[in-house]
């Protein structure tokens, strides 16, 4: 690209008579997609520019077993499957966003890293990857279920990663849109 | 010389059509009122069921010698003149559509010469005679590349016609292109669409403008919405594909990871942040206000980027090369074990051709899956590590992954960008519209002859947002009222690997460019919402439901690619700020050209999952929700964009055009803005200046 000042494109956008036909036409175009538009939305669209949201936070203190169930001294290999032991707090959030046209609906939260877990058999510490936003419909009472990664805390553990699930029963104010208890569990998936 | 007269009612013919198909639509739709989720009765399923047809890898597009174009590509536009169809207006006009002149010549021609050439046509849909997937049948489901690939989603459905889907070629699958950095692309793009608006199968708009998404060049290479071109045209857009801050960082070419694979299985130093590198790309039609439409029609398509990091040979062991699951057999981008996937929801009607809502302005939804275009495929795998690039292909629909069995994945990438760290992951984020995830999924785990499949969790019924995710389980029990919650591609394990799997996936992929010492130059807010206004009334300018607030001045407006409403210094850093101002939807918004780092969501730095801490492209701002960006503007100028990728609301008002401008010589301040026509490309001033643009 060469060096010009906005001077000398200005010619450029003369309106010669080409130009304002040309222009002209697109705007036809533009005037029917316009009118278009108008009925489209009159038909079918739907406004949504009020809204109004509310948030809040909940710790929910679990403990359960995850992994498989081996018996204590059986000799599993490093790496291999054993139980593990959880316990530690599961973070939840909602942030309850209101609509004019749609019903409530919460973005939830789910935050799991803060679990403490142990493996039953080789004493190494799991860490595990658990966070989700999830959509959900706002009621009273939502049984949310969701599952994380699990994996030893050591060089390459992730690769090895296994499954959980947490099962967790929310309870929500629907008027303020604020959870206002919740009890979880952790299990195996 | 003569004017177009008849250009004005040749162009206006297709919205009367429009506008009497809108009304039998929505007859129709009345008719159907209780069709979930497309507001059009139920595609026929013609028979078929899920995982009874192989899913096909992509198309590798061919590597041609720059020489082997003709015309030659030029720095500046060729405006060589042509008869125009009467169809067009007649007359004459240039055989590429590129707008003329120095403003729009390609930056960085003489620097990075382009060396390898593309030579692609948009046509309508025929059959395949030249499948390239790029690899053995083994390894592509069994499909004999010999037989033609005919342009339907079943075989037990008839063909789309050639007015009705539109792609690269006019074939199925859709096209792959390969490139490495330091090696200019020059991806010529011929328009042989109908000359004849109406021509169109309802939907869909003749003239197109591709997107090379998320590109690092210049302006005139990015598709700008404005800069369309027509039938019987050309358009060459230059890929120079060099890292980000090539002019200022490891200007010398020293640092070892900043390179690019050799033929030998080498690597060459170049300029640039290595920090910036970038793998997994797609490129698709950009028309204003045509977006949905013409992707829809199948103009999308998957573009990987091969660096000395991500090498697509896993097993070059230089302490460069991450080994991410590739193969072995080519110095680069080895596509044994590393698979493009794209996710995309259709409709058809009672004749099997694709069907589209284009009054639908709150986003539109298919009811059946589609991956790389086949309807809910299966896929033979070996029992190793795979990756997957994964793009979200659909209009309006997003997507939430999870194994049948819940398995873990590795997220590896978002939006074209390697993570600083891999992620592990039962049940991938929403997958927003043109969102790209790349996972790594480790088969070893399965017996040979088992299954396994993946699901989509997250039910949509409108186009506004999704309504909810389910959880595996329910998800599985398919009792969602979404025909595309579910399983939607069954993986067959087939075998062990006949080589040992060497690939890796390193704790540490590629960390996030460290922009600590360049000050913030300006913070911008963006408020993304519907009751946009329309303030200019010219040529350049769109009136919708949807629109963008800036800075908090002003009515939301209207797209208008006249007006100037952001333009940052050239080498500067900013922080934006995307807010959701309309309640309860969702908007996935796509800033084109820079990559961005997310600061925080909400306003809160510990609401940053771990899969959106690295470099991205589309920001999705979750109903009520904000997300707040920084990126550096550098390298290149020009004219770029910033919309929402449900792109139903992008064509309908939700985009705005900003620009960077400011970098000393060769750039304009501001810059005028193009107007398209079949007889040739002229220039106004911008309509409208925003008040903070500069």
């Amino acid at each position: 690209m060469t060096t010009k000042t906005f001077s000398t494109i200005e010619p450029l956008c003369m309106n010669t008579e080409r130009n304002m036909k040309t222009r002209r036409s697109f705007l036809t175009v533009v005037l029917s997609l316009v009118g278009a538009a108008v009925g489209g939305l009159l038909l079918t669209a739907t406004p949504a520019h009020a809204q109004a949201t509310a948030s809040s936070t909940y710790t929910v203190p679990v403990s359960g077993t995850l992994g498989t169930l081996i018996a204590p001294g059986a000799g599993v290999p490093p790496g291999s499957p054993e139980a593990v032991s959880c316990t530690g707090p599961l973070k939840i959030s909602a942030v309850v966003v209101r609509d004019p046209v749609m019903p409530p609906s919460v973005v939830f939260s789910f935050d799991a890293r803060g679990l403490s877990c142990v493996g039953q058999i080789s004493k190494i510490a799991y860490i595990n990857s658990g966070q989700a936003n999830l959509t959900r419909p706002l009621v009273a009472n939502d049984v949310v279920e969701t599952t994380f990664a699990y994996y030893q805390n050591v060089a390459g553990g992730y690769l090895k990663a296994r499954t959980a699930v947490a099962t967790l029963n929310v309870f929500y104010d629907t008027t303020i849109g604020a959870i206002t208890s919740a009890s979880g569990a952790i299990s195996a998936f | 010389m003569k004017l177009p007269w008849n250009f004005p009612k040749s162009r206006r013919k297709p919205i009367g059509m429009t506008l009497v198909m809108a009304a039998a639509t929505l007859f129709v739709r009345d008719a159907a009122a209780d069709s979930v989720p497309t507001g059009l009765p139920a595609s026929p399923t013609f028979g078929i069921t899920k995982f009874s047809q192989p899913m096909p890898r992509f198309d590798v597009l061919t590597r041609q010698p720059v020489s082997s174009l003709v015309p030659a590509p030029t720095a500046e536009a060729n405006t060589t003149q042509q008869p125009v169809d009467p169809a067009l207006g007649g007359g004459f006009g240039p055989i590429e559509g590129r707008p003329p002149g120095p403003i729009w010549a390609h930056q960085g021609f003489t620097q990075f010469p382009p060396k390898v050439a593309y030579d692609v046509t948009m046509e309508g849909a025929k059959a395949n005679n030249a499948y390239n997937p790029g690899v053995p049948a083994s390894l592509n489901s069994g499909i004999d590349p010999a037989n033609p690939v005919r342009p339907r989603f079943h075989p037990a459905l008839p063909d789309q016609g050639p007015l009705t889907m539109w792609t690269f070629n006019g074939t199925l699958p859709p096209k792959l292109v390969l490139g490495r950095y330091a090696e200019p692309i020059l991806f010529r793009e011929h328009n042989k669409l109908p000359v004849d608006p109406k021509a169109n199968g309802g939907f869909g708009l003749h003239s197109i403008s591709t997107h090379e998404h998320n590109g690092h060049h210049g302006a005139e290479n990015d598709g700008f919405t404005g800069a369309f071109f027509f039938p019987n045209q050309f358009y060459d857009y230059h890929w120079p594909i060099v890292l980000g801050g090539f002019r200022t960082i490891n200007a010398g070419a020293t640092d070892p990871k900043a390179a690019t694979p050799d033929d030998t299985g080498g690597k060459v130093n170049i300029a640039g942040d290595w920090h910036e590198t970038m793998s997994t790309h797609w490129f698709h039609d950009h028309m204003f206000s045509f977006t949905s439409q013409n992707v829809y029609k199948g103009m999308a398509a998957m573009f990987n980027i091969y660096s000395a990091i991500d090498r697509g040979n896993e097993a070059i062991n230089d302490g460069v090369n991450l080994r991410l699951p590739s193969g072995t057999a080519k110095s680069f981008g080895n596509l044994d074990y590393d698979v493009n996937i794209v996710l995309a929801d259709k409709a058809w009607d009672a004749n099997g051709q694709l069907a589209f809502n284009i009054f639908n302005f709150d986003g539109f939804l298919g009811d059946r899956m589609t991956v790389n275009l086949v309807d809910n495929p299966y896929f033979e795998v070996e029992a190793r590590k795979y990756r997957f690039r994964i793009l979200n292909g659909a209009v309006s629909r997003f997507f939430k992954l999870a194994l049948s069995d819940g398995s873990p994945m590795i997220q590896i990438a978002n939006d074209g960008n390697l993570l600083p760290n891999p992620v592990v992951l039962t049940e991938l984020d929403e997958q927003g519209i043109a969102e790209r995830y790349d996972v790594v999924i480790d088969f070893s785990r399965y017996a040979v002859g088992s299954k396994v499949s993946w699901v989509n969790l997250t039910q949509q019924t409108n186009g506004k947002r999704p309504d909810k995710d389910l959880s595996l389980r329910d998800a599985l029990a398919g009792s969602s009222s979404d025909p595309v919650v579910g399983k939607f591609l069954e993986f067959r394990i087939v075998r062990t690997p006949a080589s040992p799997d060497v690939s890796q996936v390193p704790a540490v992929l590629i960390p996030n460019p460290d922009l600590s010492a360049i000050p913030v130059a300006r913070t911008r807010t963006f408020e993304w919402g519907s009751g946009g206004s329309q303030t200019t009334t010219g040529s350049t300018a769109f009136v919708g439901p949807w629109g963008v607030k800036t800075d908090n001045q002003g009515p939301m407006l209207d797209a208008d690619y006249g007006r100037i409403t952001a333009a940052p210094s050239f080498g500067s850093r900013e922080t934006w700020v995307l807010k959701n101002g309309g309640g309860g939807w969702d908007h996935p918004i796509h800033i084109h050209f820079e990559e961005g780092q997310v600061l925080d969501r909400n306003g809160d730095p510990n609401a940053v999952p771990a899969w959106e801490k690295g470099r991205k492209d589309v920001y999705r701002l979750r109903p009520g929700g904000s997300i707040t960006i920084t990126m550096q503007f550098r390298d290149w100028g020009g004219m770029f964009m910033e919309h929402c990728h449900n792109t139903v609301h992008e064509d309908n008002a939700m985009l705005m055009r900003w620009e960077i401008d400011n970098g000393g010589a060769p750039f304009l301040r501001p810059l005028p803005t193009p107007i398209s026509t079949p007889q040739g490309v002229t220039f106004v001033p911008p309509d409208d200046i925003l008040p903070t643009a500069f």
